[in-house]
C-alpha cells in the first residue's frame, strides 16, 4: 500500500496549496489510478489549512467519491481530522452555481 | 490624493480615518500627520503603506507634510511606515525588539515571504503553540488570499500590535490590487462593492469559479473562516474595498452565532468619500482567552452547508486510524 508522508512535502504547517497540488498530482492520484489503496500520513503535521486539504482532496472526491474509501488518513490531530471531514463533506455535495458570472472557470494566477 | 492621520482610528471608529482620505485632484500623494499625538489601528498603517507603495511604483511623488517628532510619529517610524512609502522622515528612534508588542509593517509578495512572516509572527503572540493555531491559520489564509486574488504587483502589507490594556491582538492586511468586486466578478455577479464583499464572505464562493464550493484549488472559505473567528472572539472585523466598508459588530448574545450570510450579522456599511484602490481587512482577536482552533472548526462545520443547495447526500466518510 502506498504511503504518503505529508510533512515531507509540506512541513509541520501544511498551508502551501502548491505543495498539496504536487502531492495530489505526483503521488495520490497515480496511487489511486492504479486501483490501489493509499495511506496519507499526517505524522509531524501540527496544523493544516482548509486550502491545503481542499487542494489535496477535493477534486479527487468530486470526480470519484468512492476513491475516499481507498484512502486511509493516519496520525491526524483533531484539527486536521476536522478539516478533512469538512472538505470530504462538501466535496460530495452537488452544488448549484449562483446567478450571474460567465459560467467559465477562471485559471489560477 | 491627500491622506491625513486622525487623532484616533481603531476598528470601532475607523470612519475617522476613511473620511480623511481625499482625492485632491493632484497626481502626487500627500501624507499629512496629525498635529499632536495620535493612535491608529495597524490596518490604517497597512492601507497607507499600500497606497504609498503603489503611488511610488507609478512614479508619483510621495510627500510628508506637518512632520513632527513625538511618540506617535516615532511609532510610525518603528513600524516602518515611512520606509515603505519611500519617505525619509528623519525621526530618530531607539531600536526595540518588536517581539511581544508589535509586528512592524511587512510586505509579503510570495509564498516564501508568507512563510517567513508566519514563522516570525508566532512569538508575538506569547501563546502556547496550540492556542496560537487559529490566529496563525487565519493570517496565513488571509495573506494567501491577497497573493492569489489581489493582482497587486506590490503584494500585501501586514502589521500587528498587541493592545496593552486588554491584550487584544490588532491585525491589519491591505493591498492596492484589483479589489474584491473585480476579483469576485470574474465568476459571480456583483453590481456593487457591497455585493462583492457580501459574496466574498460567504462560504464556498470564490472568484475563480462560478460553482459554489470552488474548484480544485480554491474552496472559497478564507474570509469566511476569518469572519467566524472574529465572531467567536467577540471582536470587530472590518473589510474595505473600493467604495465600501463593512464593519462587523460584536455579537451581544451569550453564545455568538456564526452566520453563512453576512446579511444575518450585526454590521454597518459605510460609503468611502474616496475609494480605496484595493482591499483591506482589519481584525481584533483576543489573546488572553483564545478561541480554540478545534472548537472553531466544529462550529464552522455546523454552518458551512446551511447556505448551500444540496443535490445529494454525503455517502462516503474518510477513514482515520
Amino acid at each position: 500500500m502506498k504511503r504518503i508522508l505529508v510533512s515531507k512535502h509540506a512541513g509541520s504547517f501544511a498551508g502551501d496549496k502548491d505543495a498539496a497540488a504536487l502531492v495530489r498530482d505526483s503521488l495520490l492520484n497515480p496511487g489511486l489510478k492504479q486501483g490501489g489503496n493509499v495511506i496519507i500520513d499526517f505524522k509531524g503535521v501540527d496544523l493544516a489549512t482548509q486550502s491545503f486539504i481542499h487542494a489535496l482532496l477535493s477534486n479527487i472526491i468530486r470526480s470519484d467519491p468512492e476513491a475516499l474509501g481507498r484512502i486511509t488518513f493516519e496520525n491526524c490531530n483533531s484539527s486536521v481530522q476536522e478539516l478533512i471531514e469538512i472538505v470530504a463533506e462538501y466535496s460530495q455535495e452537488e452544488l448549484q452555481p449562483l446567478a450571474g458570472g460567465d459560467g467559465e472557470e477562471v485559471g489560477k494566477r | 490624493m491627500l491622506i491625513t492621520i486622525p487623532p484616533r482610528a481603531y476598528l470601532n471608529d475607523i470612519e475617522r480615518f476613511l473620511r480623511l482620505v481625499e482625492d485632491d485632484g493632484e497626481a502626487r500623494l500627500r501624507f499629512r500627520l496629525h498635529d499632536g499625538l495620535f493612535s491608529v489601528h495597524p490596518v490604517v498603517l497597512t492601507m497607507i503603506a499600500a497606497i504609498g507603495k503603489a503611488s511610488a511604483a507609478e512614479g508619483r511623488r510621495v510627500l510628508l507634510e506637518e512632520r513632527t517628532v513625538n511618540s506617535s510619529t516615532r511609532y510610525l517610524q518603528r513600524m516602518g511606515l515611512f520606509d515603505h512609502m519611500g519617505i525619509d522622515a528623519e525621526i530618530p528612534v531607539t531600536g526595540h525588539e518588536p517581539a511581544g508588542r508589535f509586528i512592524p509593517l511587512r510586505r509579503v509578495q510570495d509564498n516564501a515571504q508568507l512563510n517567513d512572516f508566519i514563522r516570525d509572527f508566532v512569538p508575538l503572540l506569547h501563546m502556547a503553540p496550540q492556542d496560537a493555531d487559529a490566529v496563525k491559520y487565519v493570517l496565513f489564509e488571509l495573506l494567501r488570499n491577497v497573493l492569489e486574488h489581489s493582482g497587486s504587483e506590490q503584494g500585501a502589507f501586514v502589521a500587528a500590535q498587541i493592545a496593552r490594556r486588554d491584550k487584544r491582538l490588532l491585525v491589519g492586511v491591505a493591498d492596492a490590487g484589483v479589489g474584491i468586486r473585480k476579483s469576485i466578478s470574474r465568476s459571480h455577479r456583483a453590481d456593487t462593492d457591497l455585493d462583492a464583499i457580501s459574496l466574498a464572505l460567504r462560504p464556498g464562493i470564490t472568484g475563480v469559479s462560478p460553482k459554489v464550493g470552488g474548484n480544485e484549488t480554491n474552496g472559497g472559505a478564507g474570509l469566511f473562516f476569518l469572519k467566524s473567528m472574529a465572531t467567536l472572539s467577540r471582536h470587530h472585523m472590518v473589510v474595505i474595498s473600493g467604495t465600501t466598508m463593512l464593519k462587523l459588530w460584536k455579537q451581544r448574545r451569550k453564545a455568538p452565532t456564526i452566520n453563512a450570510d453576512v446579511a444575518d450579522d450585526r454590521k454597518k456599511w459605510f460609503e468611502l468619500p474616496c475609494p480605496f484602490p484595493g482591499t483591506a481587512v482589519g481584525i481584533d482577536l483576543t489573546t488572553e482567552e483564545p478561541v480554540g482552533f478545534e472548537e472553531l472548526l466544529k462550529r464552522i462545520r455546523d454552518v458551512y452547508h446551511i447556505d448551500l443547495r444540496k443535490a445529494k447526500k454525503v455517502k462516503y466518510r474518510p477513514r482515520f486510524r
